[in-house]
């Protein structure tokens, strides 16, 4: 049987609406729409080390479910957070879009590249690296299952917690 | 007008630092926190004599492997020289004083100097030097192996973990760390094939505060229902609304923001030399995995034995002034300071060897959770250490206060325990023991 999704193709532009979505869905800390994007079962993965392959039995800076997501996103919006006294702002740029079939049906694999400034508290940090996402497309539009979030320093010294989602 | 310790204290040269009255029995003066010239004392006084956590001997599995980071202010180099033997070297070429080995591990058969190819064996005797001939009628003999890298003047490995000293002269590391070894034994104890090894790489954090700040919040009771509440609470609320029976890390973020009375119930130990430790609260393990682990457990100790074993455990066990061990989370946490605002965290997570896989994923969800460099725990810690150090940067008042259940101390042997979990007797015993570190000249 050949299933809709499978006939179906996600265009580098509308690949590219989506992230541009996303990213401005964190950057305005709309973190309930952020979350809708992703499928029941997503997971949203920054590994420790660059090339890592289990984060089941690698550390990971996040390995996230969706209601590890949405702890994550209570916490954040939470006035009463410690370490969001003040709050972070993000600004996200992403770039060098590609689109590729993925390995289940009707499953797409983008890859990007994303630039991030942060700025809390008088301190301006930046995140830099690529994405990773498998997207599929649903009813409602492309959905994520995962998201891989590769930083080029993922092994390097943090001098700030990262609290928001990249 | 009586003069106050802030002005002779800013009137004193840095070799005068008045440090006897630094410390008062339930009082800290604010310059043991930001004062340059009392780190730099410390870095001479207490990193440059004390024993100093260097690694875990499974950071360098074969011969030929090495693992670099620093005691005190001294980079060094952890390595397995070819007769399976550990060693700490200074990472320093004998030479010119380049560092030797460039990265954080690796594997080397011979470790080389890039500057001008001295190579070195593991246990850092000189190898050869090229054109050995210009040193000829010199000062300098390039064919004595000692003129190599030179080793720490004392190494010890306790049961899996290298400790190291600056200094020859001092108490063995047994000696030393005394009752506050429990904590560390009763990692490897739980093992049960009595080993244990780290999961890949550490975690490196940077928190932008003074070293003790950190330190003191690990034998505080009070923060957790303060500074974890926001996280704990969104845990809660996660973990009903996905109705999720197995939560995993979001159940030990809810455990981690005990409220006062809760926490007054575990025990808090000091020992001698500023160690601690806090009994553990999270609950052990339940279901079939937790079943054949203690058998397993029973199998190699006996029932008493075994039983000795597991009931012990701790939440946070201290050797002052690195190496911070989580026993319940099988979490290390070693203390570098960078600076006198900066300290670095390495934080290793271990498996115990011959224990379920899933006390293994149980230990890396905690910690990713917990102390990674996007943790939802710590990134409160860290703010609370944050405005700590930045308050105490005003001269206009001195003290911080250590006096919450003071003077109901209760005696066990060598060590103290606190009226309650809420004590802050374990900080006021490690002020007690920084000063006579600091005190020696």
């Amino acid at each position: 049987m050949t299933t809709v999704a499978a006939q179906l193709r996600l265009t580098r532009s509308q690949a590219e609406d989506f992230l541009y979505r996303q990213a401005e869905y964190i950057d305005t800390r709309d973190f309930e729409s952020w979350i809708d994007l992703f499928t029941a079962d997503a997971f949203y993965w920054i590994p420790a080390r660059p090339g890592d392959t289990d984060p089941k039995t690698q550390l990971s800076f996040m390995y996230d479910d969706v209601p590890g997501m949405a702890a994550r996103c209570e916490r954040l919006l939470d006035a009463g957070t410690g370490g969001q006294q003040p709050g972070t702002r993000c600004n996200h740029v992403v770039s060098n879009v590609c689109v590729f079939d993925g390995d289940a049906d009707g499953e797409f694999i983008v890859k990007s590249r994303f630039h991030v400034t942060q700025f809390r508290r008088d301190a301006m940090k930046t995140y830099a690296g690529s994405y990773t996402h498998r997207i599929v497309l649903t009813g409602s539009g492309p959905r994520i299952r995962s998201q891989r979030v590769d930083l080029i320093d993922c092994d390097g010294i943090h001098d700030a917690i990262l609290q928001v989602y990249l | 007008m009586s003069t106050t310790l802030e002005e002779s204290l800013r009137r004193g040269a840095a070799a005068e630092l008045d440090l006897g009255r630094m410390v008062e029995s339930e009082r800290v003066h604010r310059r043991v926190f930001v004062d340059p010239d009392v780190f730099e004392l410390e870095m001479d006084r207490i990193f440059g004599r004390s024993w100093i956590y260097v690694g875990h001997e499974s950071q360098v599995p074969k011969a030929g492997d090495y693992f670099t980071t620093q005691v005190g202010r001294q980079p060094v180099v952890m390595t397995r020289h070819v007769d399976g033997t550990i060693h700490v070297l200074e990472n320093r070429c004998p030479h010119k004083g380049a560092l030797v080995c460039p990265e954080r591990s690796g594997h080397a058969k011979r470790l080389v100097c890039m500057y001008h190819g001295w190579s070195f064996e593991g246990d850092g005797s000189l190898a050869s030097i090229p054109v050995r001939s210009g040193y000829d009628n010199t000062c300098f003999d390039p064919t004595n192996r000692a003129n190599g890298m030179k080793r720490l003047p004392r190494v010890e490995n306790y049961r899996g973990f290298v400790f190291a000293s600056l200094v020859a002269d001092g108490p063995d590391l047994a000696t030393w760390a005394g009752e506050g070894m429990r904590g560390f034994d009763s990692v490897v104890d739980r093992s049960p094939e009595g080993k244990i090894e780290v999961i890949g790489d550490c975690f490196r954090t940077v928190q932008n505060s003074n070293w003790k700040i950190f330190i003191d919040n690990m034998s505080d009771g009070m923060h957790t229902s303060f500074v974890h509440y926001q996280t704990a609470r969104a845990a809660k609320h996660t973990i009903e609304k996905f109705k999720i029976e197995h939560p995993g890390g979001l159940q030990v973020a809810t455990l981690l923001a005990g409220e006062p009375d809760q926490m007054a119930k575990t025990d808090l130990v000091a020992h001698p030399n500023g160690h601690f430790d806090m009994a553990a609260f999270a609950p052990e393990p339940k279901g079939p995995d937790a079943d054949k682990y203690k058998a397993d457990m029973i199998a190699r100790h006996g029932e008493a034995g075994a039983q000795a074993i597991l009931a012990r455990n701790f939440h946070n066990a201290m050797l002052f002034p690195t190496a911070l061990m989580q026993p319940s989370l099988l979490q290390l946490r070693v203390i570098r300071p960078l600076a006198v605002d900066k300290t670095l965290l390495e934080i290793w997570v271990f498996r115990l060897k011959g224990a379920p896989d899933s006390f293994t994923s149980r230990a890396i969800t905690a910690a990713n959770i917990g102390n990674s460099p996007s943790n939802l725990v710590a990134a409160d810690d860290f703010e609370a250490y944050y405005r700590v150090h930045a308050g105490l940067r005003g001269p206009e008042s001195e003290w911080v206060v250590l006096s919450r259940e003071a003077n109901r101390d209760i005696p066990m042997g060598s060590s103290l325990k606190g009226s309650s979990g809420n004590s802050e007797l374990c900080m006021r015993n490690m002020y007690q023991a920084w000063s006579r570190y600091m005190s020696v000249r």
